[in-house]
């Protein structure tokens, strides 16, 4: 069940990529996993790289949990793609990983910083 | 509620999986794609565009794969493949499915029949309120009066103690009390001219229905009010008399009807499925405090020594069934003692009370069979392990078939553990195909066992209910998984290089085969002596001299109750109608009897003899049977002194008895007993003293078992309306014949219509059909565990069949090399037979020892037997041995026949 997390990559620290997955969906409407994608990288200057598959188990693990839900739609070159958007469990949860974030960076921060 | 909703969505996703597939697929190619155009356009190449999409994706099959783990199907859909797959292999080799899901069926469908028995009769519940609450103080489905004195274990209570009970219930909640026995009413519903009709009612407290915690179908039920002195007569009527007499009319409801010759008003109807708490579902319940209008006797909760209750009780929470009895029990000491010392300080130091669980209620069926239920299912389960052993040495002789495909399997990665799962999945599948069928042969095999154990009655209505099919998919897993598991383990532990280049000679699962031989071997000896046992107990019964001449006698069953006659003209119209069947040619001679021989029924009492002091009533107890004239010449039973009862004993003459054998010896010893009086109960009442006028030679009346007790035949017609109510009238008349009894029925029937065309006649049978009626559960069991017995021999037969065949397939080259360096054919046999033997002498060495331990359990259903019986024993054994000879006979044959030359050229 954990095999998700590893992202066989260093670019994203672990267990932030559901963070942000749903820190990209809040920005948005609704976004298909190309777009999801491409606005990470976008957003990071090109920093954060994820393994761009890596999204779809991701994404199949918070349909379960029911923190986003699909529909079929259309995209802008008329092609057929899948929309994800964000649901009130989903926002709820944004919250929870935020502050989990936030606390174990601040750690880490306090880690480094100390003499 | 979150992991339900989450549950939901998951099951969604099951169903809807190929559509998940593809929106998968669909999703992942067109992000490729986009990635593809977008590298394309920012100046790549197609293919290195192509390329590096793929980079930046990643793994798609890796992806696709760990996208279906998340939503935790994946071993649904192994297990999927798993079954698609044992289904074909099962396909591959029809012969060996058809003997595995056959035998399967026979050993499941045996154990869901004898389940669905012991459900219906052992494990069903009242339909009342939290049942497992209830306790009985008796649960002896005996029902009846006691009058004097009571020790030992005390069945029936009187309305003293029951008060004394309620009113002192530190463990119980509440109690309540119901008449053990029940009663004959005549029913006529007021104002109508039709002759009353006949229905039974029991007496029980107000409390009844509130204690059971029911609510009428219609009316109301009983209230304490309704059985309080004074109160207005009410009855409460059973749902399926309400049915049967009124067609559910709701109107019947405040309704009027004499009972007994006292108005009584219909309050209620109990519920649907409530019959009562007693097995002999009355029509109707009555307050107990009418018991002298409808009894039409004393009041009995005025004597402290009328025993005619049952006592029926809720447990406080957390009190024991064990605690609970304890102290009943020494209340009743207490009781007694206190009281005005009627009982002997022994008799109570020796009375108790056994509570027993009430969630059941009291049933006559429960009490009658859960022995020889208990049995039936220990001998089906031994069925059911002899099967399993059998298809476990099926399966491992196809594992060695199989081994190359495992091997294979192994080779080309696949786990142990999925292999084991992969090899038990077809373990529980054909064990789960041999239940299905198991549970069509358990449909007819319930009804065929219910009527061999208990006589046809149709007691096992809607049998195959939930809990029973729950029951059989329980035994079914098991059952594949006990045969399934070590076949499997040893099947993916293979030496796989061995078995890929053809030089495997391995002898995996010699060892175990043999030993679960040896055991099928055992166990069948257990079955086959518990069968032997029951058979020879059952000749040994039909053995018994009964003392009369029961292959001539004819019993016409009659009422004269429900004909409308009263108790005073009986005798005139038994007289008249033994005179006309008399005058039938072939008939020898013609009785009335008020209870017919092993008819279920006995009357003993105390008694006490003219002219010697009272002595403890428990030592003076004799069976008493009430007769018409001519009754020993009738019955074939011979007069040893003075003379039988005869026309001339009728009403207003003294009370004349005649005794048997065993009677004059125990009391009358040395001493003519002829003119000797006595009179029953104690001490010695002149008035309503009998005198001996003869003494006739034993002859077994209840049981084939029992020694005969002391018994006495009062001259019925004397006093027409003596006694309990329920015996005033005859059960039926009894004809002796000279010829061929068979030919003689319908001209019975038509002579007792002519006397009295109203009187009901319910049938005419042979004196021996119903003697040998009441060996039915005997033989039975002798029935059931010898078919049980033969199937286990016959599975063992295949058993040793096939270890012995396989056995001799493996040594085929030694043989061979064996024969080659001068072995003589003869040697080989020996060297086939010897390891046979070996099988059997280990079988048998397990075996007798559990053997001895089990039948121990059967000694009480035994007679004229012992449990350890040696001729049994011996007779099992050879049987044994010459069938497991038999069975390895065929392949000791072909190891005859083998060939040197091709034998070592194999390979």
């Amino acid at each position: 069940m954990l095999r998700s997390y590893d992202l066989h990559r260093d670019e994203i620290p672990p267990g932030t990529l559901y963070l942000l997955i749903l820190k990209t969906l809040a920005r948005s409407r609704e976004l298909h996993g190309y777009e999801i994608a491409n606005s990470i990288q976008r957003i990071s200057d090109g920093v954060l790289e994820v393994e761009e598959g890596s999204l779809y188990p991701a994404l199949q693990r918070m349909l379960i949990k029911g923190w986003v839900t699909a529909k079929w739609g259309t995209t802008a070159g008329n092609r057929h793609a899948r929309y994800y958007q964000l649901t009130t469990a989903g926002r709820k949860q944004l919250g929870v990983e935020m502050s989990q974030f936030e606390r174990v960076i601040g750690a880490i921060t306090r880690v480094i910083e100390a003499v | 509620m979150i992991w339900l909703r989450e549950l939901s969505r998951r099951l969604r996703m099951l169903v809807h999986r190929r559509q998940f597939e593809v929106d998968l697929e669909e999703e992942m190619r067109l992000h490729l794609e986009l990635r593809q155009q977008e590298q394309y356009q920012s100046g790549m190449t197609a293919d290195d565009a192509r390329a590096a999409a793929r980079r930046r994706f990643g793994n798609p099959t890796a992806l696709r794969e760990d996208s279906r783990i998340a939503w935790g199907w994946e071993w649904f859909e192994h297990l999927a493949q798993d079954v698609r797959y044992g289904l074909r292999m099962l396909r591959k080799s029809p012969g060996f499915t058809a003997v595995a899901v056959l035998t399967l069926a026979l050993g499941i469908g045996a154990n869901t029949a004898i389940f669905s028995l012991i459900d219906a009769i052992l494990l069903r519940t009242l339909p009342v309120a939290s049942p497992h609450e209830l306790v009985l103080f008796s649960d002896s489905p005996e029902g009846g009066t006691n009058s004097g004195t009571q020790t030992g274990h005390w069945m029936r209570f009187s309305s003293e103690n029951y008060t004394y009970f309620r009113g002192h219930s530190e463990n119980f909640k509440e109690l309540c009390a119901f008449q053990s026995s029940w009663n004959h009413l005549k029913i006529r519903v007021a104002g109508a001219a039709e002759r009353p009709d006949l229905a039974y009612g029991r007496l029980v407290s107000g409390n009844f229905f509130s204690f059971l915690g029911l609510t009428a179908a219609a009316g109301r039920l009983f209230s304490p009010d309704d059985d309080r002195p004074g109160a207005s007569p009410a009855v409460v009527l059973n749902y399926a008399y309400w049915t049967r007499k009124f067609q559910n009319d709701v109107s019947i409801i405040g309704k009027v009807v004499e009972v007994n010759g006292t108005t009584f008003t219909i309050i209620g109807v109990a519920p649907r499925t409530f019959s009562d708490v007693k097995y002999d579902r009355p029509d109707l319940w009555l307050p107990l405090v009418f018991q002298p209008q409808v009894m039409s006797t004393n009041s009995y909760a005025d004597d402290p020594q009328m025993y005619w209750l049952s006592i029926m009780a809720r447990l406080k929470p957390g009190v024991t069934l064990r605690q609970a009895q304890a102290v009943v029990s020494s209340q009743l000491k207490q009781i007694l003692a206190t009281q005005a010392q009627r009982e002997t300080t022994q008799q109570i130091a020796n009375s108790y009370i056994e509570l027993a669980p009430g969630a059941g209620g009291i049933s006559y069926l429960r009490v009658t069979y859960s022995e020889a239920l208990q049995i039936l299912a220990g001998i089906v389960g031994i069925v059911l392990l002899i099967v399993c052993a059998n298809v476990a040495n099926l399966l491992l002789s196809r594992s060695s078939a199989r081994e190359k495909e495992i091997s294979i399997r192994l080779a080309i990665g696949a786990s142990r553990s999925r292999l084991i799962r992969q090899l038990l999945t077809e373990s529980v599948l054909l064990a789960t195909l041999g239940g299905a069928l198991g549970i069509l042969a358990a449909r007819w095999g319930v009804d065929i066992l219910a009527s061999l154990v208990t006589g046809g009655t149709s007691i096992v209505k809607d049998s195959i209910d939930a809990r029973v099919l729950l029951f059989t998919a329980c035994v079914s897993i098991l059952a594949g998984i006990l045969f399934g598991l070590v076949p499997a383990l040893r099947s993916s532990r293979i030496d796989f290089a061995a078995q890929v280049n053809g030089s495997a000679r391995t002898r995996l699962g010699f060892g175990f085969a043999n030993g679960l031989v040896a055991c099928q071997i055992a166990a069948c000896l257990v079955l086959l002596v518990g069968a032997g046992l029951f058979l020879r107990t059952l000749q040994k019964l039909a053995d018994q001299e009964l003392g009369f001449d029961e292959n001539h006698i004819l019993v016409a069953r009659i009422n004269a109750e429900a004909a409308g006659y009263s108790p005073a003209q009986t005798p005139t119209l038994y007289q008249a109608l033994i005179d006309r069947i008399e005058a039938i040619p072939g008939v020898l001679s013609a009785t009335v009897d008020y209870s017919e021989p092993f008819g279920g029924s006995t009357w003993t009492s105390n008694f006490t003899i003219e002219g010697l002091p009272s002595r403890p009533p428990g030592q003076m107890k004799v069976h008493k049977e009430l007769v018409g004239p001519h009754y020993f010449e009738t019955e074939g039973i011979p007069i040893l002194l003075g003379r039988d009862i005869g026309p001339q004993d009728r009403p207003g003459t003294p009370l004349v008895t005649v005794i048997n054998q065993t009677m004059a010896r125990k009391f009358f010893p040395g001493v003519n007993p002829i003119g000797r009086r006595f009179s029953l109960g104690s001490p010695f009442n002149d008035n309503e003293a009998m005198t001996i006028v003869g003494v006739a030679a034993d002859a077994r009346y209840y049981s084939l078992r029992d020694p005969v007790p002391a018994m006495e035949f009062c001259a019925a017609f004397q006093i027409p309306d003596q006694g309990s109510h329920n015996s005033a009238y005859a059960e039926d008349v009894e004809v002796r014949v000279s010829g061929n009894p068979r030919a003689l029925p319908t001209e019975i029937r038509a002579a007792l219509a002519q006397v009295s065309d109203s009187l009901p006649v319910t049938r005419v049978t042979l004196l021996k059909d119903e003697v040998s009626a009441s060996l039915r559960l005997n033989r039975s069991a002798a029935e059931v565990s010898s078919a049980f017995a033969g199937l286990a021999l016959f599975l063992s037969c295949i058993g040793v069949y096939g270890t012995m065949a396989y056995r001799v397939s493996r040594r085929t080259h030694e043989i061979g090399i064996r024969l080659a360096l001068g072995a003589h054919r003869s040697d080989v046999l020996w060297l086939i037979t010897k390891e046979c033997l070996i099988l059997v002498s280990v079988g048998l060495v397990i075996g007798v020892p559990l053997a001895l331990a089990s039948t121990r359990i059967i000694a009480s259903q035994l007679f004229g037997i012992r449990a350890t019986d040696p001729l049994t024993f011996a007779t099992v054994a050879i049987l044994l041995v010459l069938v497991a000879l038999a069975a390895c006979y065929v392949p000791a044959r072909r190891a005859m026949r083998v060939d040197p030359m091709v034998a070592l050229r194999y390979e």
